[in-house]
C-alpha cells in the first residue's frame, strides 16, 4: 500500500513540474518572421478585404504589393501564390493576357523553381481562364494545361472535380451534348466534389438538357444549383440559374412562371449593381 | 536527533532529492531570466546623455528613447538643475549613440493618437561630430493631438476676446460707435432744419418778392450763418468721427490677423493628425485581424480571409 504522505509529495512534485515547464514556455520569446513578410501578410489580408468589398482595382494593386514583398524575401512558395492570386483578380478584371502571363511565368519554370502544388494551381487556373475566353478556340491550349494539371496533381486531386466539369464544357462547347452530360454525371456521383463544382456541374448538365431538348430535366438541374448557389452566397451565378429555369420554363410552355423568375433575375442584378456602385463610391 | 523517524526505506534522503528537484528548477528560472535580459538588452553597454526642459512635464523615468522606431535607450533620471529647470538623463546604448551626431535633437512625442509619450531622437546634421557620452542635446515637444489642441486653444482664446470687447464696445451707449451714430443723427436733424428755414425764406420770398425784400435778406441773413455754424460743427466733429471708424476698423483687422495666424500655425499640422488616425485604423484592424486569430475567440469570429483566392471551374 502507497503511504499518503508519499502520494502527496509526489502530486506536489509533479504539479511544481509542470508549473515551471509552462512557465520556461511563456518565458520563450516567439519567432518573428521577417518585415517584409509581415507586410506581404498584410497586404494579402488588405487585399481579401479589397475582393470581398468588391473593390478589384484596389485588389490588384495589394496582391501586386504583396507579390513583390514575396519576391524581396525569394520566398517562392509566397511567390507562386502572389502570382496566382494576382492572375485571378486580373481575369476578373478582364485582362486575361496579364493573367495568363502571370501563370506562365511559374509553368515556365518546370519543375526547376516553384513547389509541384503551385505549378499545379496554376495550370487548372489557367485552363479556366482559357475556357472562360476561348468560345472553342483555344483547345489545344486548355488540353495542354488540363493535361498538366491530371500528370501533376497529387492523389487523391483537389482538381478532379473541377477538371471533369473543364472537359464538360469544352465538350458543350464543341456540341457534343452526351459526352458534357456523361462527365457531369461523373461529377455528381463523386462524393468528394465540393459544392462550388456540384452545383457548376447541375448548370452544365442543364446547358446539355436543354440543347438535347429536355427541359424538365433541365429545370431540375437548374433548380438544384440555385439551392447550392444560394447557399454559397454567389449573386452572378444565381442570376444565372433562375435565367436558365426562365427559359425551360418557357420552352415548357409555362409563360407566367418564367417571367416570374425572369423577373427575379432582373431584381437580383439590378440590386448587385447598386451595391457594387455603393462600394466603389466609398 | 532526527524529529520524524523513516520508517520506509523510500523514504530516505526525500529532502536531499526535493531539495536537488526545487534547486535544479530555480536554475532553470535564473537561466531563463537571464537570457531573456541579455535579449532585451539589459547588459548592453550604455551612456548618459543629457537634455535640458523648462518643464518635466508629461517626462517620467523610463520612459523610452527611439530612433527611426528602434528602442536605443531610456530616460534614467530626472533632476531639477540649479535655475529650476528639469535635467533629463538617457541612458543610451553605446552601439546606437554612434548614429546620433553633435547636434542631434530629441523631442517628445506620441506613439499614434492616444498612445505612450516617447522620446524620439533625430540624428542631426550630416557630417557633424559624433555625439559623445555624457554631451547635452537640444529638445523640442512635439505635437500631439492635445498639444494642437492646447496651441489652437491658445491662439483662439485671445482672438475672440477681441471679437466679445469689439461687440460690447458697439453695445455699450457711452462706446465709440454708438456716440459716432448719435453724432452723425444730430447732424442730419441740423442739415434738415437748416432745410426747412430754406424752404420758409424761399416760400417768403415767393410770396412778397417785392415788398419784403429785407426780411427776406434778414431771413438769408440767418439762414447763412446758421450754415457757417454747421459748417463750423462739421469741422470739429468730422475728424473724430473718423478717427472713431479708423480705430474700429483696426481692431477689426487684428482680430483677423490673430485669427489667420492661429489658423496658418495650426493647418501644417493637421495632415499629420490625419496620417496618425489613419495609421491608428490599420494598426486597429491589424489587432482586430490578430485577436480574432487566437484562442479562445478564433472559435468565435469568423477568420479574416488570407492565402490563395479560391477558384472553381466557373470562375
Amino acid at each position: 500500500m502507497i503511504n499518503p504522505l508519499r502520494r502527496c509529495t509526489c502530486a506536489v512534485n509533479f504539479m511544481l513540474f509542470g508549473i515551471i515547464f509552462m512557465l520556461a514556455a511563456c518565458s520563450t520569446p516567439q519567432s518573428v518572421p521577417p518585415f517584409a513578410l509581415e507586410q506581404a501578410h498584410q497586404a494579402d489580408l488588405e487585399a481579401h478585404r479589397a475582393m470581398r468589398n468588391g473593390d478589384l482595382p484596389q485588389a490588384r494593386e495589394l496582391f501586386a504589393r504583396a507579390l513583390l514583398l514575396q519576391q524581396s524575401q525569394d520566398n517562392l512558395s509566397g511567390e507562386a501564390m502572389g502570382m496566382i492570386n494576382l492572375a485571378t483578380v486580373l481575369h476578373k478584371l478582364g485582362d486575361d493576357q496579364a493573367a495568363i502571363s502571370q501563370l506562365d511565368q511559374i509553368l515556365a519554370q518546370g519543375s526547376i523553381v516553384y513547389p509541384l502544388e503551385w505549378r499545379t494551381a496554376a495550370a487548372f487556373r489557367k485552363a479556366v481562364i482559357l475556357t472562360d475566353g476561348s468560345d472553342g478556340k483555344q483547345t489545344g491550349a486548355i488540353e495542354s494545361a488540363l493535361l498538366r494539371v491530371e500528370s501533376e496533381c497529387d492523389k487523391p486531386c483537389v482538381y478532379t472535380a473541377g477538371l471533369s466539369n473543364l472537359r464538360a464544357r469544352l465538350a458543350l462547347q464543341k456540341g457534343d451534348n452526351s459526352a458534357a452530360l456523361q462527365l457531369t454525371k461523373a461529377t455528381l456521383e463523386s462524393s468528394s466534389a465540393g459544392k462550388e463544382e456540384i452545383a457548376n456541374a447541375r448548370r452544365i448538365a442543364a446547358a446539355a438538357e436543354v440543347a438535347e431538348g429536355h427541359f424538365e430535366l433541365a429545370l431540375v438541374h437548374y433548380n438544384a444549383a440555385l439551392v447550392i448557389d444560394k447557399e454559397l452566397g454567389i449573386p452572378s451565378r444565381i442570376a444565372l440559374d433562375l435565367n436558365g429555369a426562365a427559359k425551360a420554363l418557357e420552352q415548357l410552355g409555362r409563360k407566367d412562371e418564367s417571367t416570374e423568375y425572369g423577373r427575379r433575375a432582373a431584381m437580383l442584378v439590378e440590386a448587385n449593381r447598386v451595391l457594387s456602385n455603393e462600394t466603389l463610391k466609398k | 536527533m532526527k524529529l520524524l523517524a523513516d520508517k520506509d526505506e523510500r523514504f530516505k534522503g526525500l529532502f536531499v532529492k526535493v531539495g536537488i528537484f526545487i534547486l535544479l528548477a530555480l536554475t532553470g528560472i535564473a537561466f531563463n531570466l537571464f537570457f531573456t535580459s541579455v535579449k532585451k538588452g539589459l547588459f548592453a553597454p550604455k551612456s548618459a546623455v543629457y537634455f535640458l526642459v523648462d518643464s518635466a512635464e508629461d517626462l517620467k523615468e523610463g520612459m523610452p528613447v527611439k530612433l527611426s522606431g528602434f528602442k536605443i535607450g531610456s530616460v534614467k533620471n530626472i533632476t531639477l538643475d540649479s535655475i529650476a529647470h528639469a535635467k533629463v538623463e538617457m541612458s543610451i546604448e553605446n552601439q546606437y549613440l554612434l548614429l546620433l551626431n553633435e547636434d542631434a535633437l530629441v523631442s517628445l512625442k506620441k506613439e499614434g493618437v492616444i498612445g505612450d509619450s516617447i522620446l524620439e531622437a533625430k540624428r542631426g546634421t550630416e557630417g557633424r561630430g559624433q555625439l559623445s557620452a555624457g554631451a547635452t542635446v537640444r529638445f523640442e515637444r512635439g505635437g500631439g493631438l492635445d498639444q494642437i489642441a492646447e496651441d489652437m486653444r491658445s491662439r483662439l482664446v485671445p482672438a475672440l476676446d477681441e471679437v466679445n470687447k469689439l461687440l460690447h464696445s458697439t453695445n455699450d451707449p457711452q462706446g465709440d460707435i454708438r456716440q459716432t451714430l448719435k453724432n452723425v443723427r444730430q447732424f442730419t436733424e441740423g442739415l434738415n432744419r437748416t432745410r426747412e428755414r430754406v424752404d420758409h425764406t424761399l416760400d417768403q420770398v415767393d410770396e412778397s418778392i417785392a415788398k419784403d425784400v429785407r426780411p427776406m435778406l434778414h431771413s438769408i441773413n440767418l439762414a447763412s450763418e446758421n450754415t457757417v455754424m454747421m459748417t463750423g460743427k462739421l469741422d470739429k466733429e468730422l475728424p473724430l468721427m473718423i478717427n472713431k471708424v479708423d480705430a474700429t476698423l483696426d481692431n477689426i483687422q487684428r482680430t483677423t490677423e490673430t485669427l489667420k495666424s492661429a489658423v496658418d500655425k495650426t493647418a501644417p499640422q493637421l495632415p499629420a493628425v490625419i496620417g496618425e488616425s489613419r495609421g491608428l485604423i490599420n494598426q486597429s484592424r491589424n489587432i482586430e485581424d490578430s485577436i480574432s486569430a487566437s484562442w479562445p475567440l478564433k472559435n468565435i469570429m469568423p477568420q479574416p480571409e488570407q492565402g490563395l483566392l479560391k477558384m472553381d471551374s466557373h470562375d
